[in-house]
């Protein structure tokens, strides 16, 4: 038996045709596959670069029913050392378009992995000045005003 | 997309995963962030899904230090360092701390005539008036009760004092959203000092070990509750504990009662574990024992507090050391065969040095709010 396909299109136009067990995994996706025949999705606010990382996530998440309970193809450990790698791997500004992504079309797993990167990345700067050029954060303190905050509370260790 | 663009959701999402203290060195990065970091909503959900980076600190020589390295049940192999002293907590340089009571990454700190309400992540103070005055003999313990509504917390303080015109001990509560103490019904037994009679926090309520009543040498476990208001008392481990033994409590990841057991003879120690403590508990359950190494014990020298790693079976312990004219504080690494000093500490007078690891949070002390009437009074004066 053949596999259902689906066509995703990027806002380029670009077509990505992917088996629907692993465009589902969105449950955004879901959702329109069972209510609409249609098999081509028009994703307009997602780049033909983010829809190929995301739907290559999607594949290696796949869980694969046809072959019974443990045909997952990688254990649970391999996959999260693949995630890691998947995200470290995607540059700062990418990395929150795929964040986004993962928000939009409802991808849980994906969401997860995405905003633990951003958090550590925020965890592992040093100080404003970093984070704010990391995140392209815009500095509405004024001198002052961020000398009054530092007086506030005075006993930190 | 920048990091501003996100729905704010999503982006308290994700800052809510960072460790506390990361947060709140980068509190002065926009004025968004300031706000969500002092925000009551998002302090819990941040110690709920915040990664858990826990610190360190000793109390000694009436000062507090923090302790590099974070936690010191899983950085113990070397020697232990400072990376600061807390020097000022409530406006005079000349800061003798005598006890620190931990809860929910909140310090309560006695001093002679003063209790202060310190949160070490954010550097926030509060002092807290006594209703009278407070005595240096004082067991005070913080705690707090939930809402069931909006599941959030209100700290309050446990104040056990004795009265000398009837000689008795008893409690009061202070609560902190409505700056004011309460004298409880119930008495307490004698604050036992053979013991630390000041206990640990668990789950908002507070347990010390106490005298089982006046005049008896038996001991028992006590649990305050903080939403009955009522006192609960718990089995030890074994049936007694007599008058020469000693005992100090320690919690276990945030979940379990641990128990440091002192005999008079030979010098053994045994740490006792709980199981899990539930909410619906009557009782403590304990697990087996864990013997402790040799030697720790020795003739002038006095176990003030401990912690306990229960999976690798490492307990780290502070204590007095009173040789001739001189007297220090030691910490050691004991694993059940080895023990081994990591610090040394020369110390002005015999105190009781304590050892605390928490996990730093955002959670914001609620500011005293005047009482009408004392608004009033203030105004009347001219």
């Amino acid at each position: 038996m053949s596999k259902k396909m689906i066509v995703l299109k990027s806002s380029e136009g670009v077509s990505f045709v992917v088996e629907e067990a692993v465009a589902r995994q969105s449950k955004i996706i879901s959702f329109l596959v069972e209510e609409f025949p249609d098999r081509e999705l028009p994703l307009t606010n997602m780049t033909s670069e983010i829809l190929r990382k995301t739907i290559e996530y999607c594949k290696k998440h796949v869980v694969e029913d046809d072959g019974g309970g443990d045909s997952s193809s990688s254990s649970s450990g391999d996959l999260k050392e693949w995630d890691v790698k998947f995200v470290a791997e995607i540059d700062q500004p990418r990395l929150m378009d795929l964040l986004m992504a993962a928000n939009y079309l409802d991808i849980p797993s994906l969401l997860d992995v995405t905003c633990q990167k951003v958090a550590d990345t925020i965890a592992a700067c040093n100080d404003e000045k970093e984070i704010r050029a990391t995140f392209n954060i815009e500095n509405d303190f004024t001198e002052e005003e961020v000398e009054a905050i530092r007086m506030e509370n005075q006993y930190p260790i | 997309m920048m990091i501003s663009d996100l729905p704010n959701d999503l982006e308290s999402d994700i800052l809510s995963r960072v460790p506390a203290k990361s947060l709140w060195e980068l509190r002065t990065t926009c004025k968004r962030w300031y706000a969500l970091f002092r925000d009551r909503e998002f302090a819990e959900k941040n110690k709920r899904l915040g990664e858990s980076v826990k610190e360190s600190m000793l109390l000694s020589d009436l000062s507090v230090y923090a302790i590099a390295g974070g936690d010191l049940l899983q950085n113990n192999n070397g020697s232990i360092e400072f990376t600061g002293k807390l020097t000022n907590l409530n406006g005079s340089s000349d800061l003798k701390i005598s006890e620190i009571f931990h809860c929910d990454g909140l310090m309560l700190c006695s001093m002679a005539s003063e209790l202060v309400v310190w949160n070490p992540c954010t550097g926030q103070t509060r002092s807290i008036e006594p209703r009278t005055s407070y005595r240096y003999d004082d067991a005070c313990a913080l705690g707090y009760t939930t809402s069931s509504s909006s599941g959030h917390r209100s700290y309050k303080i446990l104040r056990r004092f004795y009265r000398q015109n009837d000689k008795k001990v008893l409690g009061e509560i202070y609560d902190l959203s409505s700056d004011s103490w309460r004298v409880l019904d119930d008495t307490f037994t004698p604050l036992g000092y053979s013991v630390n009679h000041n206990g640990v926090s668990l789950k908002g309520d507070a347990y010390f070990v106490a005298p089982r009543g006046k005049g008896t040498d038996a001991f028992l476990i006590t649990k305050f509750d903080f939403t009955t208001e009522t006192l609960v008392p718990l089995s030890l481990p074994f049936q007694y504990l007599l008058t020469r033994e000693k005992a100090f409590l320690s919690v276990v990841r945030d979940k379990k009662i641990a128990l440091l057991h002192v005999l008079s003879s030979g010098g053994t120690m045994s740490i006792w574990v709980t199981n899990k403590i539930d909410d619906e508990a009557k009782d403590l359950s304990w697990g087996s024992d864990f013997v402790m190494g040799i030697g720790s014990c020795e003739k002038n020298m006095y176990l003030e507090s401990f912690l306990f790693d229960e999976e690798n079976k490492v307990a780290v312990l502070s204590c007095a050391v009173d040789l001739p004219r001189k007297y220090f504080t030691r910490i050691y690494v004991d694993d059940g065969y080895l023990e081994k000093q990591v610090y040394e500490g020369k110390t002005s007078t015999f105190d009781w040095p304590r050892i605390i690891t928490y996990a730093p949070s955002l959670v914001h002390i609620p500011k005293s709010t005047p009482t009408r009437r004392q608004k009033k009074q203030r105004l009347a004066i001219p």
